[in-house]
Formats: structure tokens, C-alpha cells, sequence
């Protein structure tokens, strides 16, 4: 008797080991999939632009004729909203005119949305020259829900960008 | 959102709604008849109004059309059109079953008792239309108070009334909290989805913005305020914002229209009050499962209905214990050190390291029975409803104390001891108390008292009910006794002997049987059901002052206190609870009946002995009686000796079930792991008792699967 628990004992933790591998297993590809997942920023700058990776992305940059060029990623949501905010601040720092390029963007959320209002205020109280290049109907269909578009608009015509747009 | 998605959602819509009862059920019973206690009212309304949002967000048609009509009639009290009498309270209660028994029926997929629901739905019409003088149940009219929205978890707010379905403006202001978008919930889904109401205009405040270096990614800075220009109602509008909880301050103005329904008073309230949010006057209608459950909670007054699978654990349990955990890392860290052989450790060390992890698995044991630990006011909150329905019903006047009803008992443990202890209320009731004239005649006051007690005495846990009637009858109990040959016409026993011999099965004493009690049956099963727990009974009583009834029970059925022994090679345990003493046998204590069973002389009692080795079929050392040790264990006021090779340790064990594990197993009642891994079965006394009771247990019994 005292056998036959032993031995149902065992096949228990075999059971029991089985399971967890597969757990770990699970949880392995989990963490493979977030790393993959990570939000990165790539500049041109650095020669970073590489193929497949980009459309990971949530900016890239790069400069033509004193302007910065700003493309936001396919993804402008809460979840990339911390690197976005990190790589703006830095292209805010560079201080040059930026042109902004939302037409790759297929998703975004209020998080996202207002981080572009915040950008272009931030813009308009260092007195840097902001226009856009264009913006996808996902991007245009939130900033008309979320009632936002006056925030975003461009402070007149500026020079610098002649050329660009 | 897709009806799979919703469904993952029920099972906390049912707990809730039921803590939810619970708490209206506590707030009704406590409300003073005939006069106003209008945060009781609110708080009823409160929790009617969420039951009602969620059993429509889930669809439940049939629990929202009934705690709509109630939540009319609770309106109606708010706005003082009605009164809540002892009659309005009566049916209020009644209406909470019905709500209990249709989210019931929801939980368990069954189709409800529709007539049921009909006929009291049917009662709250008449009373509706006698007090209001309408001949139609409208949609409840929000009474407008002076809340400030920011004090509501949620706050629907609005500045004037409507009855909802005229086509109008909404003005509508959305104010997220700093961690709306973290929680998932998106204004601009919130927008799109009002767009799906009708035209809408949208108006941003982006003042709170502030500069982007200080600027919290994932925070909600931005305000709204949205015109909605839409024929839907009120509550098509606050479906929307059903699910932002406490992520936002949504106040909602209606549109200012002829109302026909809204009384003057209300009208002129609504238009003394400045439009102005959050100041504004607010409506206290709010998201379901928002402040009725979690006020419940606070208060700690919900009762179970039934065994749940889930429990809830307080904030400082759960850090006691990975405080708990972490210091174990850290004496793991410490030892494995020795493993290594690095640094100059003496063997002193390891043994402070060795003691240190011993007390903190023990410290780490209690933290985790901790966790199962809930307070026995989940099991006393039954019973001011129960007392208030019997004592009406039985014409007693009865007035229940509660005390130490934070004393926490395992969950099992205190899952299994409410249908005791409501027996037990029962019988206090019926048999102790008498009727106010008796009471008056005996020169006590007209009200009885039943008196619930609990609190943890020696690793147990004492639940006494106590009442001040008329205490046991012994003469009657003794002539019961004689009459059944319970106990021998001359002969006089202790008091002890004869309260207990209320546990006997079918021994009643009372002259006329009710649907109460009467008939005998419940004490038995109380004793029965207690010592299942592995607790036990007393009663003590005093004529014409009361009786009491003290129950012993273990703070918990994970852990058990046992006395390991040894048969041959292998090792059992015996709960300490159930040994009397341990001895060696002498030839002149043995005589057997019949050549069959032994029986071993203990002063003046003839005690039978169990061969545990025959019993469990294994090779034992001493198959001789007087090589071995007996060891005397009680049960259900029985005795036994089991015969056994040697005594080993006292432990503390944790149980694992057999009948999860393997499989049920008379006159076992549990394994257990032993520090060098060998498994020890745990003795089922009562269970090898009736096993050799039977006759299985005599010379060579078969051990049988239950």
C-alpha cells in the first residue's frame, strides 16, 4: 500500500517537473517575444538603420539641410510612449527646425496623441520650427476624436522647410 | 468588447454583487423603523443602482428589470415619498433573496424562479404605485445631493435631472486620472464610442500638460469636454463609462428639456445649484463594482453563501510573508556558502545558520496559514437576519450580541462550521428562549438575548452561543433518557453526562415538533460535524438563567498536531487530539469476547484493542499483545487501544489528502511527507472505530477504498 502511494508519489512529480518545463518553456519564449517586442530608437546619425528592424522603431531621424527629420514608427501607442518621449526630448535638444513624419503610423492611443501635443507645444514655447510632412488617417482620425488638431498645427509657413515637404 | 471577453468577467461580477447583498442586507436590518436614516438608504440604493449596472453590462435581463423596480421603490425612501416601515424592510429583505437566488441562476447557467421574481416584482409595483400615486414604474429620478466629485471613486455626475430619453445636448466632461491609460482605458475609445451616440463635438483642456522632460509617458494629462447631441438616455451614456472605475472624473450634464416627470422640489434644486463641476452637486450614481463592494470590504460584513474557491488576502499578510521569504533567501545564501567551502566557517555557524532556517520556515509556515485566516464575522453576518426572521416568525423578541467576530479561523475550517452553528442559534431560539410572557412571569425582561462569542484560546478557537432562557429541562431530558434506555431507572448521572445526551441521535425533548426544530435531528450532526473538524462540544447550562454551548475547533485542517508510531517498518500518525494515554499491556488486563475481540481492562472500563499490523495487512515486530505499546485513543466519547511496536516523535504534519492524491481509504483520514521523505499515513480514529465496529476490524479485516 505504503508502495503504491510512493509510486503514485512519483508519477506525481514527474507530472509535476513535466508541467514546470513546459511553464519555463512558456515563460522563455515569453521574455524572447518582449525583448523582441522592446521599442527601440534608431537614428541614421549613428548608422543604425537596418533592414527588418526599422519597422520596430518609434522614431527615426535624420537631418537634410539643417532640418531634423523626424518619422515616427508604425506604432505611436502607450507602449512605446516612454521611448518616444526619451528620443524627443534628444531631438528637442538639438534644437534645429524638425519636420515631422507620422505617415508610417498604423496605431495609435491617447498616449501617443498626446505626446505629439506636448512635442508641438514644446516646440512652440523653445520657439523652434516645427511642420509636418504628413500624418496617416489613423493618426488624423485620433487627433480629430480626441479634438486636438489645433494643438498640433504648425506656426506658420517657415523657409527652412521649403523643399523638404 | 466581445461577449467571451465579458464572460472572463462574471465570476467577480457574482462575488461582488454578493458581498453586495450582504451589505444591503446588514444596512436593512439595521435601519431604524419608521424614521429616516438616509445614508442607510443611500448605501441600499448604492448597491441596488450596481447590481443593476452590471447585470446589464452583463446582460442579465431578468436581475436587472427586478433591482430596477427596487431601485424605484428605494428612491421613492430617498426622496421621502415613502417610508421605510417594518413592512417596506420585510419585503426589501425578500427582494435580496430574490436578487441572491437570479444571480444564483446566472452563476450556475439554471433558468431562475420567474414566478417568483414575477410575484415580488408584482408587490414592489403595488407599493410604488400606492406611495407614489403613478400607475407606471418609471426609470428612478436621481436625487441630486451635495457630494463633491472628486470624492467619488467614480462620480456620474450631473447638474440638472432628467428622466433620460429625450433628445438633448450632453455635455459631458472627462477628467482621467493620472492612470487611466495605464489601466487601459482610452479616452479616445471612450469618445468613439459616444460618437456611436450621436453628433459629437469635442473640446480639449491642455493646460495640465506639462513639459516634456517632466512629463510622465504613461500619466493622462489632457482634459475633455464633449457635446453630445443624442436621443439615447442616461444610462446608454453611462454604460459607456461603465468601465473607467476610479481612473476618472466623468460628469454628466443633461440636457436641459421639458421633464414631465421631475417634480418641482427637484427642478427647483436643480436650478438653484450652479453648474459647475467638481463642485457641482453630484449624482450618487456610479459604475458597478465600485463603492458598495468596496465598502463591504472595509467593513468586513460579507458572509459566503457557500464554499468559494477563491479568497482574499489583505495587503500586510502578503508582505509578512515575502518579508518572510526573503530573509529565507538569505539564510539559503548564508548556508549554501558552506556548500562552497569559501570563507572560514565553523561548525558553529552552521548550526546558528540551521536554527536560523528553522524558525523562519516556521515563521513562513504561520504567515501562509495566515493567509487561509479570514474573520468568523463572514459566518456570524448570517445570523441578525436569521434571528430577526425566526423570532418573528417564533412571536420571541430577541436581541443578538456579537462578539469577537475578528477572530480569524482557517477557511475551511470556518466554511464547515456555519451549518452548526446555525442549528445551534436554531435550538437557542426555539427551545431556550421563552416567550416574552414566560420571560415577563419569570421576572425577566420581555427580550431574550442570544449571545455569539468567539476568540482563540490555546491554539484553538472558542465559538460559544449562549442564551439567557430557561436552560435545559433536566427532568425532562432524564425522563427522555430513561424512556429510551439511555441510562437506568435508579440511576442519577452527572449534569455532564446529561446535557450531553442532547447529541444523541433523535433524542428531542420538545412536546411539539415545527419546521424550526423539534424533531431531534441537528445535534447530533452539530457533535458529528464539529468533531469532523476535529473539534469538540460542551453544553453548560443553569435553570431558568440559560445555556451555552462551547465549541472547540483547530485553527486549521492543514496542519495537524500527531503522535507518530511505528508498525513494522512503517510509520503512522495518531492525532494528538484523539490519544488519552499510552501503556504497556499486563496479561491480567486481557480477556477477549467470544475468542474474537480483545479487550483490554483500563481501571473500570473495557477497552477493544485494534491489531493495526491485521488491520493494514503488514509485518509488524510485536504481534504479541505484550511486546507492544497500546495506545488509547477517543473519539465520539468511545474508546479504543491500537496496538502498535514504538512510540516515535511528536510533529506537527501537514496534510495531504488521499483522496486527491490516491484515494479515499476507510480508516485513513491522510498522508504525510516525514523530514526523510517516507510517506506516513494519519489515522482516522473515528473512521478505524466504525471500521471495527463493523466487524472488519476484528482478528483480520480487509482494508477496503470508500
Amino acid at each position: 500500500m505504503a508502495k503504491e502511494l510512493r509510486a503514485g508519489k512519483k508519477s506525481q512529480t514527474v507530472k509535476k517537473t513535466a508541467a514546470k518545463v513546459v511553464q519555463l518553456a512558456a515563460k522563455k519564449k515569453m521574455v524572447r517575444k518582449a525583448a523582441a517586442k522592446k521599442p527601440r530608437v534608431i537614428t541614421q546619425d549613428d548608422g543604425f538603420i537596418e533592414a527588418g528592424t526599422i519597422q520596430n522603431a518609434v522614431l527615426t531621424t535624420a537631418e537634410e539641410r539643417g532640418c531634423r527629420i523626424v518619422r515616427f514608427g508604425s506604432s505611436c501607442t502607450l507602449q512605446e510612449a516612454a521611448a518616444l518621449r526619451s528620443a524627443l526630448l534628444a531631438e528637442l535638444d538639438m534644437r534645429k527646425p524638425m519636420l515631422l513624419d507620422a505617415c508610417a503610423v498604423a496605431a495609435v492611443d491617447t498616449a501617443g496623441v498626446q505626446m505629439l501635443v506636448d512635442l508641438a507645444i514644446e516646440c512652440m514655447e523653445r520657439g523652434l520650427a516645427f511642420r509636418w510632412k504628413g500624418r496617416s488617417a489613423v493618426v488624423e482620425h485620433a487627433i480629430g476624436a480626441l479634438g486636438v488638431g489645433a494643438l498640433l498645427e504648425s506656426p506658420g509657413s517657415v523657409d527652412q522647410f521649403a523643399g523638404l515637404v | 468588447m466581445s461577449s467571451m471577453d465579458l464572460e472572463q468577467f462574471h465570476d467577480i461580477f457574482f462575488q461582488e454583487s454578493g458581498e453586495a447583498l450582504d451589505s444591503m442586507e446588514q444596512t436593512l436590518l439595521a435601519l431604524p423603523a419608521g424614521q429616516s436614516d438616509q445614508d442607510g438608504i443611500n448605501t441600499i440604493f448604492r448597491v441596488a443602482h450596481s447590481i443593476k449596472g452590471g447585470a446589464a453590462t452583463f446582460g442579465f435581463t431578468e436581475l436587472t428589470s427586478f433591482t430596477h423596480t427596487v431601485e424605484t421603490l428605494l428612491d421613492l425612501a430617498r426622496s421621502g415619498r415613502v417610508m421605510i416601515t417594518n413592512a417596506e424592510t420585510d419585503l426589501l429583505l425578500c427582494s435580496v433573496d430574490v436578487m441572491r437566488d437570479l444571480l444564483a441562476a446566472a452563476s450556475s447557467k439554471r433558468t431562475p424562479d420567474s414566478a417568483r421574481v414575477a410575484a415580488m416584482q408584482a408587490e414592489f409595483v403595488n407599493l410604488i404605485e400606492s406611495c407614489a400615486g403613478r400607475k407606471s414604474v418609471s426609470a428612478p429620478v436621481p436625487e441630486i445631493v451635495s457630494t463633491p466629485a472628486v470624492n467619488q471613486p467614480v462620480a456620474l455626475a450631473n447638474a440638472s435631472t432628467s428622466a433620460g430619453g429625450a433628445a438633448g445636448e450632453w455635455k459631458i466632461r472627462i477628467e482621467p486620472r493620472a492612470q487611466m491609460l495605464r489601466h487601459g482605458n482610452d479616452p479616445l475609445r471612450i469618445i468613439e464610442a459616444l460618437r456611436e451616440l450621436g453628433e459629437v463635438s469635442v473640446r480639449v483642456d491642455a493646460a495640465a500638460l506639462p513639459p516634456l522632460a517632466d512629463m510622465d509617458a504613461g500619466a493622462c494629462y489632457l482634459k475633455w469636454t464633449v457635446q453630445l447631441k443624442t436621443a439615447a438616455s442616461r444610462e446608454e451614456i453611462e454604460q459607456i463609462f461603465a468601465w473607467i472605475d476610479e481612473d476618472a472624473v466623468i460628469t454628466i450634464d443633461a440636457p436641459v428639456v421639458a421633464v414631465p416627470e421631475q417634480t418641482s422640489a427637484q427642478v427647483a434644486v436643480a436650478e438653484a445649484e450652479p453648474v459647475a463641476a467638481p463642485a457641482s452637486p453630484v449624482v450618487e450614481t456610479k459604475a458597478p463594482t465600485s463603492q458598495p463592494a468596496s465598502a463591504s470590504r472595509e467593513t468586513t460584513t460579507q458572509a459566503p453563501s457557500a464554499e468559494s474557491s477563491s479568497i482574499r488576502v489583505s495587503i500586510e499578510k502578503l508582505d509578512e510573508l515575502i518579508n518572510t521569504v526573503g530573509e529565507l533567501v538569505i539564510t539559503q545564501s548564508m548556508l549554501s556558502q558552506f556548500a562552497t567551502g569559501r570563507g572560514d566557517h565553523s561548525s558553529d555557524d552552521l548550526k546558528n545558520g540551521l536554527s536560523q532556517l528553522e524558525r523562519q520556515m516556521r515563521a513562513l509556515q504561520e504567515s501562509v496559514m495566515r493567509v487561509r485566516m479570514l474573520p468568523i464575522s463572514f459566518v456570524f453576518n448570517r445570523f441578525p437576519r436569521m434571528v430577526r426572521d425566526l423570532g418573528s416568525r417564533l412571536g420571541k423578541q430577541v436581541d443578538l450580541k456579537m462578539t469577537g467576530e475578528h477572530t480569524e479561523l482557517d477557511k475551511t475550517v470556518l466554511e464547515k462550521i456555519g451549518d452548526p452553528l446555525v442549528h445551534l442559534v436554531r435550538n437557542s431560539i426555539d427551545h431556550g428562549l421563552e416567550s416574552p410572557d414566560q420571560r415577563r412571569a419569570a421576572g425577566k425582561s420581555a427580550v431574550g438575548t442570544i449571545h455569539l462569542n468567539a476568540y482563540h484560546k490555546g491554539g484553538n478557537i472558542t465559538v460559544e452561543i449562549s442564551d439567557d432562557g430557561a436552560g435545559l429541562n433536566r427532568e425532562r431530558i432524564l425522563a427522555k433518557a430513561r424512556e429510551r434506555g439511555l441510562i437506568g431507572v435508579d440511576e442519577d448521572p452527572s449534569d455532564e453526562r446529561v446535557h450531553n445526551m442532547i447529541f444523541q441521535a433523535g433524542f428531542s425533548t420538545a412536546e411539539t415538533v415545527s419546521d424550526v426544530s423539534g424533531r431531534g435531528v441537528g445535534m447530533d450532526v452539530v457533535r458529528r460535524n464539529i468533531a469532523e473538524l476535529g473539534g469538540n462540544v460542551q453544553v453548560f447550562s443553569t435553570p431558568g438563567k440559560g445555556s451555552m454551548v462551547r465549541i472547540r475547533l483547530p485553527l486549521t485542517l492543514a496542519i495537524l498536531d500527531g503522535q507518530l508510531v511505528r508498525v513494522g517498518e512503517e510509520v503512522y500518525v495518531i492525532p494528538l487530539v484523539s490519544i488519552v494515554e499510552t501503556i504497556q499491556i499486563h496479561r491480567d488486563q486481557l480477556s477477549s469476547i467470544a475468542g474474537q475481540t480483545e479487550l483490554f481492562r483500563l481501571r473500570d472500563e473495557y477497552i477493544p484493542i485494534i491489531r493495526l499490523y491485521e488491520l493494514f495487512e503488514i509485518d509488524a515486530d510485536s504481534t504479541d499483545l505484550f511486546c507492544g505499546l497500546l495506545t488509547i485513543v477517543e473519539s465520539d466519547g468511545r474508546r479504543v487501544g491500537i496496538l502498535v511496536d514504538e512510540l516515535l516523535a511528536q510533529q506537527q504534519v501537514v496534510i495531504k489528502s488521499l483522496e486527491t492524491n490516491f484515494r479515499p481509504l476507510v480508516g485513513l483520514s491522510g498522508a504525510t511527507m516525514l523530514g526523510d521523505g517516507h510517506v506516513a499515513l494519519i489515522l482516522d480514529v473515528p473512521g478505524l472505530m466504525s471500521c471495527f465496529e463493523s466487524g472488519c476490524g476484528r482478528r483480520r479485516p480487509a482494508l477496503s477504498a470508500a
